[in-house]
């Protein structure tokens, strides 16, 4: 068998898929060949089988480091459904004793997942030292440069640990990076060798459509409104759970569809059941906060509307392309209200500490010369985030004011380093706000928002299956599209509900 | 409703002597020696733990709107809530609506969650492989319980046909000593083959009730079928052996019982911390701990008689419960140790709060 043919047999068995997709193959074979590689791939375009099928295929493991926890163990799980058992999600829900064999095993996984944070830890870099790594994925590649949508200061210190590791080949993914931060990562990585497969991150089926609505009321009305015509699986994006919950609730009020809500507060039981009713077609509109979606391969969302909208356009990009990934037609849809302006510049204040903090965490610093251990701790003591947090303690390590939570700088170097990470909040601020207002002159954009859109991330993109977009042409009205059947599964009395779940043959009962 | 009537039952009981957090820990089912103690003498041993999932956000929320409607009312001695006759009229008008006498969170609140675990991705897995579909999500990511239906499901090859209709049978007869609605929501949050359970709020709002009061209920259907379970287990075999070595471990926290085999091995308590790392008076409070758990514990082994009849004698004049209190009448020769052993060797005798609500 040649290598083309190993590999079609390779998807097909585990994955049951017929074909690859465009990119996949070219990368998986570069990946084989040990070539370090960058990958750019639009959301939903298959990425993870990227890496996947090589670690089946190659001997030794592969490490996946990826930022979210939830979409690892929804991946680890979707594997393990597959009957790939070799699969483990390192991460901090485990119970020690886990966690203690789950590392005495490891050599056994074929497949790693482990988040940026763990994977600075002494312990877990010990083991994974000891072992045959055959391929460092890296996912969502873009967390690594300040240019980025999201920056993770820990993806910094990913060179380091690829060199602990005998510098395993690199496959660093992500589906929005663009020129610049694709720069950055190859120069952060340095692997200067790296071979790039872009693809463009248009995508054909997806009309999109802006709508200026004066105040939620008006836009509850309107997707009411459109829902009552289109009966089609629908995600609703909010930037807040009660939002989410409260639309949820009014929409419940006038329409048939079976409507849920989903954000990371709800306790793990409730968000399985909510995502695989909405893939098992139990289920019709999800309206929920970015923390739904990841890892959701349901491939005939029709229709994705965004209630407020996302702080960067690489954010829009990659919810609204969770639609139609089957490649039919599918809308994105966006309802805008002038308010809707401050919510994301609350996010970016959240996002990063104030000069305030700052001197706080500094004054506590000098008097106690060390930092407390514990999240619990710091979180009660500074008032900070995670996010904050993150980004500040990266920044104290980085200018050599601690280690190990200890204070090891002396007061010069203290004042050098405070005005060094005031500038670095401004930088970073500086750099979220013109996301933002480029976010905001898009949704202003007067001619076609495709080409306004794209033109941001790649030089040109693909002409449309069908509409283009509201300012080319579409309404809503227009739309021809399958429309789903609500069934009602929940029926009848418990008794008979019992009986059919446990599959107690209805043939063998009398009438 | 549900929670209403529960955080009203605590503030009844407690009668102004704890502060509302204490009502919070007991709920939440914290693992310290004041909430075990408060539990005990409180009369309060059912609701340990009967509420994990909610947050202080949530609960402060509750408490005021408690507060506004006039059902609690700050007392002026003590700065703390206390029921108002408007609270307690309401409990009476409600009594026969709400499930309160299923909890058992001081015997169950340890199995209750492994239980339920179990049995969610025993009905999945059966359901499932019968129809011979080996690719489904579990709605559970818990590796013990996970570990235990893979044994389980090891061990009933050759008779794997008979579970299902087992589960159904004695899950039929358990539930139908519940209400209807109670099963209703039992059954909905169920997943099988090719069907998903309903979530939290699906269900509240499926049954026109309070996402707080379906996970109530759920804990207290829980609750009721662990002891219909653990008082029958010959009418309900498969039952009976999902909680098998689930139930019999004792309400003693792991740490308490490991204190307490060194105690039976007749070692001195500094002997005893420092073998295992901890302070004197994590171990002092071990001692309490397993005081409450045994009726014969011998207290005259750690308070001298005539001390245990002067600490008793106190706290029955100066009718309170309050630890500073009662210590500030006591004096310097007692510690808070004695106190706290005194308070549960003679819980039965010393209870304040009503004994029936």
């Amino acid at each position: 068998m040649n290598e083309d043919d190993t590999l079609i047999e390779g998807l097909k068995h585990y994955f049951g898929y017929e074909s690859f997709r465009p990119g996949q193959k070219e990368i998986i074979k570069d990946i084989m060949k040990g070539k370090d590689v960058l990958g750019i791939l639009p959301t939903g375009s298959g990425k993870s089988v990227c890496y996947q099928l090589p670690a089946i295929l190659m001997s030794g493991s592969t490490i996946v480091v990826s930022p979210l926890i939830s979409l690892m163990m929804d991946q680890v799980k979707q594997l393990k459904a597959n009957n790939l058992k070799s699969a483990v999600a390192l991460n901090s829900f485990m119970t020690p004793s886990e966690r203690r064999q789950t590392l005495q095993a490891l050599h056994k996984y074929k497949l790693i997942y482990i988040s940026p944070e763990l994977l600075q830890q002494h312990e877990i870099q010990q083991r994974l030292k000891k072992m045959d790594i055959s391929l460092f994925v890296i996912d969502e590649a873009h967390c690594i440069s300040q240019w980025g949508f999201e920056f993770r200061p820990d993806y910094l210190k990913l060179a380091d640990i690829a060199g602990l590791l005998n510098n395993p080949p690199i496959l660093a993914l992500s589906a929005t990076a663009p020129e610049n931060v694709q720069k950055d990562i190859i120069q952060l990585l340095s692997r200067p060798g790296m071979t790039k497969h872009i693809y463009p991150m248009d995508r054909e089926n997806i009309a999109i459509s802006i709508s200026r609505k004066d105040n939620d009321q008006e836009k509850i009305a309107e997707i009411s409104h459109i829902l009552s015509r289109f009966s089609v699986p629908t995600l609703i994006y909010f930037s807040s759970r009660q939002a989410a919950e409260k639309t949820a609730a009014a929409l419940r009020e006038t329409l048939p569809q079976r409507i849920a809500y989903y954000h990371g507060e709800l306790e793990q039981h409730d968000r399985i059941s909510v995502q695989q009713q909405f893939m098992n077609n139990q289920l019709d509109v999800i309206c929920c906060t970015n923390a739904f979606g990841m890892g959701i391969n349901k491939p005939d969302i029709r229709l994705v509307i965004h209630f407020h909208f996302p702080p960067q356009l690489e954010g829009y990009i990659q919810e609204a392309g969770r639609a139609g990934r089957d490649g039919k037609s599918s809308v994105s849809l966006i309802l805008y209200s002038m308010q809707d302006y401050f919510i994301p510049k609350k996010f970016i204040t959240n996002e990063l500490p104030s000069v305030k903090d700052l001197s706080f965490v500094f004054q506590y610093l000098s008097e106690q010369r060390r930092l407390p251990a514990a999240w619990d701790e710091v979180g009660e003591i500074f008032k900070l985030n995670e996010t904050q947090w993150r980004f500040l303690r990266y920044q104290l390590e980085n200018h050599a004011i601690i280690k190990d939570n200890r204070l090891i700088a002396g007061s010069s170097q203290l004042a050098s380093a405070f005005n060094k990470i005031t500038d670095a909040i401004h930088n970073r601020t500086a750099v979220k706000e013109g996301k933002l207002q480029d976010m905001l002159n898009w949704l202003q954009t007067e001619g076609c928002l495709r080409e306004a859109l794209y033109k941001n991330f790649q030089p040109s993109f693909r002409k449309p299956d069908g509409s283009c977009c509201s300012h080319c042409g579409f309404t809503l009205a227009d739309w021809k599209v399958e429309q789903t059947i609500i069934d009602d599964r929940f029926s009848g009395n418990w008794e008979d509900k019992l009986k059919k779940l446990l599959l107690i043959g209805e043939n063998n009962e009398a009438e | 409703m549900l929670l209403d009537y529960i955080l009203l039952i605590h503030f009844k009981q407690i009668k102004g002597e704890r502060t509302d957090a204490a009502i919070f820990h007991i709920l939440k089912g914290k693992q310290s020696i004041q909430t075990v103690q408060d539990i005990h003498i409180f009369n309060l041993e059912k609701f340990y733990g009967a509420a994990r999932f909610l947050n202080k956000k949530q609960f402060d929320g509750r408490v005021e709107n408690l507060r506004v409607t006039e059902k609690i009312k700050e007392q002026a001695e003590t700065n703390q809530f206390a029921v108002t006759q408007k609270g307690i009229d309401w409990l009476k008008e409600n009594k026969s609506a709400v499930p309160i006498n299923y909890f058992n969170g001081y015997r169950y609140d340890r199995t209750a969650s492994e239980f339920y675990e179990r049995l969610l991705l025993l009905i999945q897995t059966f359901t499932n492989s019968k129809m011979n579909n080996f690719s489904f999500i579990p709605v559970i990511s818990n590796r013990s319980a996970e570990n235990w239906v893979k044994s389980f499901y090891g061990k009933t090859i050759g008779s794997r046909q008979e579970v299902l209709p087992m589960l159904y049978k004695e899950l039929a007869m358990l539930l139908s000593h519940s209400s209807r609605r109670e099963s209703e929501i039992f059954v909905d949050r169920l997943s099988g083959y090719n069907v998903y359970g309903l979530s939290i709020n699906q269900l509240a709002t499926a049954y026109g009730l309070e996402n707080e009061d379906v996970s109530l209920m759920l804990t207290g259907v829980i609750h009721h079928i662990l002891s219909m379970v653990e008082k029958e287990t010959n009418k309900y075999p498969l039952m009976g052996h999902i909680i098998q070595d689930l139930i019999n471990t004792s309400a003693l926290s792991h740490s308490a019982a490991a204190t307490l085999y060194l105690l039976n091995k007749r070692y001195s308590i500094p002997q005893i911390a420092s073998r295992r790392q901890l302070k004197d008076n994590t171990i002092y409070d071990h001692i309490v701990e397993i005081a409450y758990n045994n009726d014969q514990f011998p207290v005259t082994n750690y308070v001298s008689k005539d001390k245990q009849d002067l600490i008793i004698k106190t706290i029955q004049h100066a009718q309170t419960l309050k630890l500073k209190e009662i210590k500030k009448s006591l004096g310097d020769e007692f510690s808070y140790f004695e106190i706290r052993l005194v308070l549960a060797a003679y819980r039965h005798l010393l209870k304040i709060g009503d004994t029936n609500e």
